[in-house]
């Protein structure tokens, strides 16, 4: 599954790095947390499937969403004047942090699975 | 299992493609400002440039002020030196006080005559008493101003006069009067020979400017600051 990931983004960057595509400026905020939510879905998503519980559904329902809500949160926010794009961080940096935890001590857990579970 | 592989994998090459595109965006568009900078940078340079521009307005005024000051000033001591230069170039018709001499010959005319030597006398003797400005027979007198004669006639600045000769002078009357007046002058001389005098003090002379030729072939100013010394 790693590799997976692993290729999967370096595949994902080569095509993105040959698109002539450019952003312009005032979408960069709203891309940039569109990022933040697509990576912590991809992190929920390794940690499922570490947990034996992934789904591939929910990876992509959860990513597309994800994504296009921390950019329409942080849109309004700029509409609204209120900066709300701190919320998605904040939400999405809290969740990626916690999926990263587990999947570190599911890593740690499984060579070790034959010792005595706690 | 396969098709979770493939969602996975999926969802990783999307996300490599918004990395990439951010990436490329941020570093070509690194110039650009976040909208915080932007308004308060904008503020700025409002402020700054109505400052600027009101300095500009200020140094312009200033500057007018200098110029107009300095010009005016350079030009009344410019006119005081013309205004000097023709009057002593006899360029400029001048008027003032001064005196005039009237000479015209015997009715005699085997007598005495009016010569040209006589006349030039007594234009030495206006000048020596302070005469600023002198004419005969309405010729202007200046530096280059010769009295002659050909034979018959007298001539002044080239042009053939005839008497009666009118000589206008101004300078101080009093002064001039009495120079002319003195025993052993040319009045004097004249008057003994016979020759009519009429002296007359007046308070609005006109002398016209000299009508000649000002163009010099063989002198040229000369810079002495320039000369090496």
């Amino acid at each position: 599954m790693w590799l997976i990931i692993v290729l999967g983004l370096a595949i994902g960057v080569i095509i993105g790095s040959n698109l002539p595509l450019i952003i312009p400026v005032y979408f960069a905020k709203y891309l940039s947390i569109a990022i933040l939510a697509g990576l912590d879905t991809i992190f929920g998503g390794a940690r499922a499937y570490l947990d034996k519980e992934f789904d591939d559904l929910v990876l992509i329902t959860g990513f597309i969403f994800n994504s296009l809500l921390a950019a329409g949160l942080a849109y309004i926010g700029d509409q609204l004047g209120v900066a709300l794009y701190v919320a998605a961080i904040f939400v999405f940096g809290v969740r990626l942090f916690n999926n990263l935890a587990i999947i570190r001590r599911n890593i740690i857990k499984r060579p070790g699975e034959g010792y005595a579970a706690h | 299992m396969r098709k979770d592989y493939i969602a996975m994998a999926s969802v990783c090459i999307i996300l490599g493609i918004m990395c990439s595109i951010q990436f490329k965006s941020h570093y070509t568009n690194v110039n650009y400002l976040s909208a915080n900078q932007w308004s308060e940078l904008t503020l700025q340079k409002d402020h700054l440039q109505s400052q600027h521009d009101a300095l500009l307005h200020e140094k312009a005024s200033l500057q007018n002020q200098l110029v107009s000051t300095s010009a005016k000033e350079q030009d009344m001591i410019q006119q005081e030196l013309l205004d000097k230069s023709n009057i002593g170039a006899g360029l400029t018709l001048v008027t003032g006080t001064g005196l005039i001499v009237k000479l015209d010959n015997n009715e005699n005319p085997e007598g005495f005559t009016i010569q040209y030597w006589n006349l030039a006398i007594l234009i030495n003797e206006l000048k020596s008493a302070g005469a600023e400005a002198i004419s005969i027979n309405g010729q202007r007198i200046v530096a280059t101003s010769a009295v002659s004669t050909d034979g018959q006639t007298i001539i002044v600045n080239n042009n053939s006069i005839n008497p009666p000769y009118i000589i206008q002078s101004i300078g101080n009357p009093q002064i001039l009067e009495s120079s002319l007046r003195i025993r052993g002058g040319e009045i004097n001389a004249l008057a003994l020979n016979g020759i009519k005098v009429t002296i007359q003090t007046s308070n609005d002379i006109e002398i016209p400017a000299f009508q000649g030729s000002t163009k010099y072939h063989y002198a040229q100013p000369l810079d002495v600051l320039s000369k090496n010394i």
